[in-house]
């Protein structure tokens, strides 16, 4: 593992770690604890209803139940960043079998599907994925089970970037099975199994890496822009209030809360509140920007450690080929000009 | 110039056959027909209890290709269609004129920007000494990989820090009523772009100033700034422009953003709003977008053939 020898991709790779892990460990030893709704200081006068504002104990305010912020994000990472793993694995398992699929039909089959895959182009891909789940979540939600619910959103999500993600693997693939070596393997009478295996994914296995550390920086920025289009990612529920308006009537309103405080689902939740507490909306979008940043790295530290292997070879190359004398120095004489 | 032609009269017709494919697809897994009614009994009050309705996945082929014919006939016969609105059927057109120029506005606003500010600041960033430039590269390439949402919600959120601090409002920050915010929407959503263009510029610059050619036009005696307008700037152009899918691609995603977050009823989210219940409505909302790229994308290609034909 080259990779991991390289400070950008160790970086980037500890982070996400400890975000994870902090999230498992912290939900294990979290006390339950029953959140009020109004913060009283030392001699009990009423200092802040919720959400609270920012302070010592509550480093990044409450939500509007009293909860501790800090400790809702962190409760919501393992969920957030589970869903985005079991995204990309998904889509990285099913697109290298999709390569197959379009290696073995006609070429004429894959050109259609790459044109065709142009309309990604043409509009963001979190509306494309929202065509397809707002039906289950939002417009007609009360016909579906939670269950079908949940599965509609993971497959939608896993299929988006299938086609184009296939025809990127299937071209890889198509230029490495160019190779010498590997034509000389079906000469010497491997099978296609043998090949794939031995020969053809140490060599994509680089780049399989890197398109799945990609892939999973889109999912998260997938579902950072589905929550501002309302969609609650790790289910949802509703509860309806009952206030006294003007003149003692009844004012009912209905709130969605997110199930698992999911990062989305956190935005979709307090954006009503965006404008009175700015930070419940502010503090998950700089969770999923911490989480993006670190995928970067991850991206330009395996981008770095190939290119210093590339140049690796290439030096050693160098040094073995003797240093021929540049034309342009040569004399007239000594290149033959003149003895035609 | 026909091959070309062809080729441009293909990616529209493929394109367009994509967009159609794809916003049919709902009605493929969905049971499209029971929903809607449903719906319709819902919104028009005849039904208040909807906790005992259950349905489920399905595969439906043939209400799939229906509903691709429906959506071509409703395209070709754009003045008469309808899209469907809490109980009603409501005309198309009039609501989408009012929602689309705008987007467009934005759009194009942001695309030229980009392209200006891009190019601009490549041009300076050639000048200056190397260990300046290594500086700025990096710092572009940080900036580069933030994500849109956080972009767009800082240049909000700076704005109205500097009204609250100075008490000066810059520009509308938000759409209330009649008052639209022009100016800085568009700045908002050229950020991102620009720092694309920029990096590619860059990147292309950089290689393309070691050939050799500069190198003959350095001997020569012309002047840096010279080789840089003359030479360079006309030989990146065409692969810039190359490029124009993706940067269309990061303004149309900072689109979407730009109008939940400064409240901007354009027709991202008019798409977001209508779009599930009227598959025909997303797909026409689609080309809209599509038209204007493919008409920049067609004459640009057109242009660099004529004036390259190689």
């Amino acid at each position: 593992m080259k990779y991991i020898k390289q400070p950008y991709f160790l970086c980037g790779f500890l982070i996400l770690l400890a975000i994870l892990i902090g999230s498992f460990i912290f939900s294990a030893i979290k006390e339950p604890s029953t959140p009020s709704q109004i913060l009283y200081d030392d001699s009990g006068n009423i200092i802040d209803k919720a959400p609270f504002k920012p302070n010592d104990k509550y480093p990044l305010g409450s939500d509007q139940d009293g909860n501790n912020y800090l400790h809702v994000l962190v409760e919501g990472a393992k969920y957030t960043l589970g869903l985005v793993i079991l995204v990309t694995l998904g889509r990285m398992l099913l697109s290298v079998i999709g390569a197959f699929i379009l290696l073995a039909v006609p070429d004429f089959f894959k050109k259609v599907l790459s044109h065709l895959c142009n309309i990604f182009y043409f509009a963001p891909l979190s509306i494309f994925a929202y065509l397809l789940i707002a039906p289950v979540l939002i417009v007609f939600s009360w016909s579906y089970s939670d269950l079908t619910q949940f599965t509609v959103t993971m497959i939608v999500l896993i299929c988006l970037t299938l086609p184009i993600l296939s025809l990127q693997i299937a071209n890889e693939i198509s230029i490495l099975a160019k190779e010498e070596y590997i034509q000389n393997a079906h000469l010497l009478g491997g099978g296609m199994v043998h090949i794939f295996f031995r020969h053809i994914l140490p060599c994509l296995s680089p780049k399989l890496l890197l398109l799945t550390v990609q892939q999973a920086g889109q999912t998260l920025s997938i579902i950072a822009h589905l929550a501002f289009l309302k969609i609650f990612i790790g289910g949802f529920h509703e509860i309806t209030y009952t206030a006294t308006g003007p003149s003692n009537s009844e004012i009912t309103y209905m709130r969605t809360f997110s199930d698992s405080h999911e990062w989305g689902g956190l935005i979709v939740q307090n954006w009503p509140a965006y404008y009175a507490a700015p930070v419940l909306v502010i503090a998950p979008v700089c969770c999923f920007v911490i989480c993006i940043i670190a995928i970067n790295l991850m991206v330009s530290g395996i981008e770095r450690a190939d290119q210093n292997s590339y140049k690796k070879i290439k030096r050693t190359k160098t040094l073995i080929v003797p240093e021929a004398k540049t034309p342009s120095f040569v004399p007239l004489k000594d290149r033959g000009v003149n003895a035609s | 110039m026909m091959r070309l032609l062809w080729k441009l009269v293909l990616f529209l017709l493929l394109s367009l056959t994509g967009i159609i494919l794809f916003t049919a697809l709902p009605v493929l897994i969905f049971d499209y027909s029971i929903l809607m009614n449903n719906t319709r009994l819902i919104d028009t009050g005849q039904m208040t209890n909807n906790s005992f309705l259950v349905n489920s996945i399905v595969f439906q082929p043939l209400a799939y290709w229906d509903q691709i014919k429906t959506t071509v006939i409703q395209l070709i016969d754009i003045t008469n269609t309808t899209f469907y609105n809490s109980g009603i059927n409501k005309p198309l057109l009039p609501i989408l004129m009012e929602v689309y120029p705008q987007s467009i506005t934005f759009l194009i606003g942001g695309l030229f920007l980009s392209l200006f500010f891009g190019i601009s600041f490549t041009l300076l960033y050639m000048i200056f000494p190397i260990f300046v430039r290594n500086f700025i590269k990096k710092c572009i390439l940080a900036i580069e990989t933030l994500p849109d949402v956080f972009v767009i919600l800082l240049v909000q959120l700076a704005v109205i820090w500097v009204y609250k601090n100075t008490g000066l409002l810059m520009f509308n920050i938000v759409n209330v009523y009649k008052t639209k915010a022009y100016f800085l929407p568009t700045l908002a959503i050229s950020i991102l772009p620009t720092l694309y263009v920029i990096k590619y510029l860059i990147l292309t610059m950089e290689e393309e100033s070691t050939k050799i050619y500069v190198e003959f036009a350095k001997g020569k005696g012309l002047k840096n700034i010279y080789i840089l307008l003359a030479y360079l700037l006309k030989n990146t152009a065409a692969q810039l422009f190359g490029q124009l899918k993706n940067i269309f691609w990061i303004l149309l995603s900072n689109l979407l953003m730009l109008e939940i977050i400064f409240n901007i009823y354009g027709i991202t989210r008019f798409v977001a709003d209508y779009g599930v219940e009227n598959p025909h409505l997303a797909a026409i909302c689609l080309i809209a977008i599509f038209l204007p790229f493919f008409v920049l994308f067609a004459a640009g290609s057109l242009l660099i053939k004529r004036l390259d034909p190689r």
